[in-house]
C-alpha cells in the first residue's frame, strides 16, 4: 500500500507497552471486556452517519442483512448492555482492534484495523466525579507509558446546546444549526445564510395565501387542497400533516430572516474560541454578556472541572479550551477532551473522551444511563511517542 | 494473448440497435455467425477487431479490468462501477444516444422539499422522529454517496435496489430514490418529482477506451485504423485520442 509510514503492532517501543495500559485500568477496578467484533451495519449507519459507511468493513449475511466489523468499541458495548438489560453502574476497559478504512488525512496507518484501548464509565450519577476521574485516568495512563509530549484540549458541548436553547428562532432553523454543528462544517456562516432551503419558488401562490398564521386549520385545508393531497397516494413514510406543518415553518423562516441574520456570526464567534483554559472563563463570560446569553451554569461547571484538574496536576503543555470540540460526534452531551501530539500537528487525536448521557436511550434503553468514556488510538500514540525516551 | 482489439457492444435492446447502426453507417457491419444469441462476433470491413456482446454494466467492469480494449456503454455505469473512473477509462466520443439523467427523486406530496437543503431539513426531522434514517433506494450507491457527500448531506441510508426502483416509495421500502430518467414519465406515474439541484449526472452512451488493457504496438495501430474508419460517423475527440495513445505504457 501507500508510502506513508505504517506502524506495525510488532514495532512497540520499550516504553509504550499496551499491556501496561490495560493493566493500569484493571488495577483501578475496570473490568476487562471484549465487545462483539461484528455488529449490524445498519445500527452503525443510523447512529454514526452515512459518511462512515464508506469507511466500514461490511459483509452481507446469507439472509441479506449487512454486518460490519466494529468501527469503535462504545457502540457494541452499549448495545450489549442494553440487550442484556444491564443498566446499572459499571466500569469497563477494552483493548482490541476496531476497523475503519483510513481517510486520506490519516498519517499513522494505512491499514483498516487500528488498536484501541479505552474505558467506559456507565451509570454514575456523580457527573463531576466521573468526568474528572476519566480525565485523571487518561493522564495517568499516559504517564504510565512515559508519554508527555501532548497537549490537552477541553470543551463542553452543553454550552453550545444551551446557546441554541436561548436563540429565538424557529425549530427548523435550530435543527439546521445542530446539523451544521455536528457535520463540523467550517462554513457555518455561509451555510446558515444560504436561504435556498426556502425555495418553494414554484408555490409562491400558496405561500402568499397563508396570511394569518393563527388560523392554522384554515391554512392546512388550503395547502392540502392546492397540493392535491386527496388525489395522492405516495407520502414516502411521512404524515401529510407534518408535510404541511413543515411547509408553514418555512414560511416563518422567510418572515424571520432579519432576526436570524445575527445568529450565524454569533455562532461563528463562539466556535472560534480557542484559548488557554485559564482564560476560558473570562472569554466565555464576555461572549455570553455581549450576546445577552445566560451561560452561568455551564461556565461554572467547566470552571470547576478546570480547577480540579489543575489542583490534581498542572500540565506541562497546558490545557487548551476549544469551543468547537466534539462536533461530528452526535452522541456527546457534555465535557469532551482530546489528547493531541505537541510535535506532530497532522496527527489525529491520540485519545478522545467525553460524556454521552443520551446514547443508551438513543439506542433503545428504557432508562437513561449517564456515560463517560475515553479511547486511546494506539497507532497514533506509538507514532507520537515512539521516539520518546 | 490475442493481438486483436476487443470491443464490447451492448448485448440487447435499443442501445445495441443504435450501436449496430452507427458502425453500419461507417461501413462496418457487425456480424455473428451463429445468430442473435451468440455473444461473440466480428466486424465486416476491418480485420483485427473482435466484438463481444455484454450488458452495459459488464462493459464498464471489463473496461476497468482491461479484458476488453474499447467499449460502448453509459457514463452513469462507468462512474458507478469504476472507482476513480477517469484514471482507468477514457471517453473518446459521445454518441448522441442513450440519454438519461441520474436524479434524486422524492414524492410529489413533499411540497416542503424542492432542493437538497430542503431534503436535509426533513431527513433530520425524520431521523429524530423515527430513530432511523431516511431511506433512499438506488442502483447507483457509489455515485449517490459521492454526490451527497459533496453536497454535505449525510442523514440518509442507501437501500440497494435491483430494479423497479421508482416503486419503492409507493410500497414503503424507501422514502426517496436515486435513479435514471429520460422523459420523467415513469417518475410521474409513481408520484415522484426531481429536486431542482438533484441531477447527479447527465449520462449518455459513449465510446470508451480502457487504460488498463494491454496495448501492444499492433493494437495501437488497429485502434487508429478503426477510428479512421468510424470518424465520419463518430466525432472522436482527437486530442484525447492522442493523449491516450501517447500515455499508454
Amino acid at each position: 500500500m501507500g508510502t506513508k509510514k505504517m506502524i506495525k503492532n510488532t514495532e512497540l517501543s520499550t516504553n509504550i507497552d499496551p499491556n501496561n495500559i490495560t493493566q493500569y485500568f484493571t488495577d483501578k477496578g475496570f473490568v476487562l471486556i471484549q465487545p462483539n467484533m461484528v455488529i449490524p451495519a445498519e445500527t452503525v449507519v443510523n447512529h454514526m452517519g452515512e459518511d462512515i459507511r464508506r469507511r466500514l468493513l461490511v459483509a452481507p449475511s446469507p439472509d441479506g442483512k449487512e454486518y460490519c466489523l466494529r468501527p469503535d468499541f462504545t457502540l457494541p458495548l452499549v448495545l450489549e448492555r442494553i440487550k442484556s438489560n444491564k443498566l446499572d453502574t459499571m466500569k469497563y476497559v477494552y483493548d482490541g482492534f476496531a476497523f475503519r478504512f483510513p481517510t486520506s488525512r490519516e498519517i499513522s496507518r494505512t491499514c483498516p484495523e487500528f488498536r484501541q484501548i479505552g474505558i467506559e464509565d456507565f451509570g454514575s450519577k456523580d457527573s463531576l466525579g466521573t468526568d474528572i476521574s476519566v480525565l485523571k485516568n487518561t493522564l495517568n495512563v499516559l504517564d504510565e507509558v512515559n508519554f508527555r509530549d501532548y497537549k490537552l484540549l477541553l470543551g463542553d458541548v452543553s454550552i453550545f446546546y444551551s446557546i441554541l436553547d436561548q436563540i429565538k428562532t424557529s425549530a427548523s432553523y435550530k435543527d439546521k444549526i445542530k446539523r451544521l454543528f455536528w457535520r463540523g462544517s467550517n462554513d457555518i456562516i455561509s451555510n446558515l445564510n444560504n436561504n435556498s432551503h426556502v425555495v418553494i419558488n414554484a408555490d409562491k401562490s400558496i405561500l402568499s395565501k397563508i396570511k394569518n398564521r393563527k388560523d392554522n386549520s384554515a391554512n392546512k385545508d388550503l395547502i392540502s387542497s392546492i397540493a392535491g393531497f386527496d388525489k395522492l397516494n405516495v407520502f414516502g413514510g411521512r404524515n401529510p400533516e407534518d408535510i404541511i406543518n413543515n411547509y408553514i415553518e418555512k414560511k416563518e423562516i422567510i418572515d424571520n430572516q432579519e432576526i436570524d441574520k445575527k445568529i450565524p456570526s454569533m455562532l461563528s464567534e463562539f466556535l472560534s474560541i480557542t484559548c488557554p483554559a485559564s482564560l476560558a472563563l473570562e472569554n466565555l463570560t464576555s461572549f455570553a454578556k455581549s450576546y445577552n446569553l445566560d451561560l452561568e451554569q455551564q461556565i461554572e461547571s467547566l470552571d470547576r472541572r478546570f480547577k480540579l484538574l489543575n489542583e490534581y496536576r498542572p500540565l506541562l503543555n497546558g490545557v487548551v479550551f476549544q469551543a468547537s470540540l466534539g462536533r461530528r460526534i452526535e452522541y456527546y452531551t457534555g465535557l469532551i477532551f482530546e489528547i493531541r501530539s505537541n510535535t506532530i500537528e497532522d496527527l489525529g487525536p491520540i485519545a478522545i473522551g467525553g460524556r454521552y448521557d443520551n446514547f443508551f436511550t438513543d439506542l433503545g434503553s428504557p432508562i437513561r444511563v449517564p456515560a463517560v468514556g475515553c479511547s486511546i488510538y494506539m497507532d497514533r500514540l506509538l507514532m507520537a511517542g515512539g521516539n520518546y525516551v | 494473448m490475442s493481438d486483436k482489439i476487443i470491443i464490447g457492444i451492448p448485448n440487447k435492446g435499443r442501445l445495441q440497435e443504435k450501436t449496430f447502426n452507427l458502425f453500419m453507417k461507417s461501413g462496418l457491419e457487425i456480424i455473428r455467425n451463429h445468430g442473435d444469441r451468440e455473444y461473440y462476433g466480428k466486424m465486416d470491413g476491418i480485420d483485427n477487431v473482435d466484438v463481444v456482446f455484454l450488458s452495459p454494466r459488464e462493459i464498464s467492469m471489463e473496461l476497468n479490468a482491461g479484458t476488453i480494449d474499447i467499449g460502448i456503454t453509459g457514463l452513469d455505469l462507468i462512474y458507478e462501477n469504476i472507482y476513480q473512473a477517469d484514471k482507468h477509462v477514457k471517453c473518446l466520443a459521445k454518441l448522441d444516444y442513450g440519454f438519461a439523467d441520474v436524479v434524486v427523486a422524492i414524492p410529489i406530496s413533499w411540497i416542503d422539499v424542492d432542493s437538497i437543503i430542503d431534503l436535509d431539513d426533513i431527513a433530520f426531522k425524520f431521523r429524530m422522529a423515527n430513530k432511523r434514517r431516511l431511506r433512499i433506494a438506488t442502483k447507483y450507491p457509489n455515485i449517490s454517496r459521492e454526490f451527497f457527500s459533496k453536497k454535505g448531506f449525510a442523514d440518509y441510508l442507501l437501500v440497494e435496489s435491483l430494479g423497479a426502483t421508482e416503486g419503492s416509495p409507493a410500497y414503503g421500502s424507501a422514502e426517496a430514490i436515486i435513479d435514471i430518467t429520460s422523459t420523467g414519465s415513469t417518475l410521474l406515474a409513481n408520484e415522484l418529482k426531481t429536486l431542482v439541484d438533484g441531477t447527479i449526472l447527465k449520462s449518455e452512451s459513449c465510446l470508451f477506451v480502457s487504460v488498463n488493457a494491454k496495448w501492444t504496438v499492433n493494437k495501437k495501430k488497429y485502434l487508429e485504423e478503426l477510428f479512421g474508419k468510424i470518424s465520419m460517423q463518430i466525432n472522436i475527440d482527437k486530442d484525447s485520442q492522442k493523449d491516450f495513445l501517447e500515455n499508454l505504457s
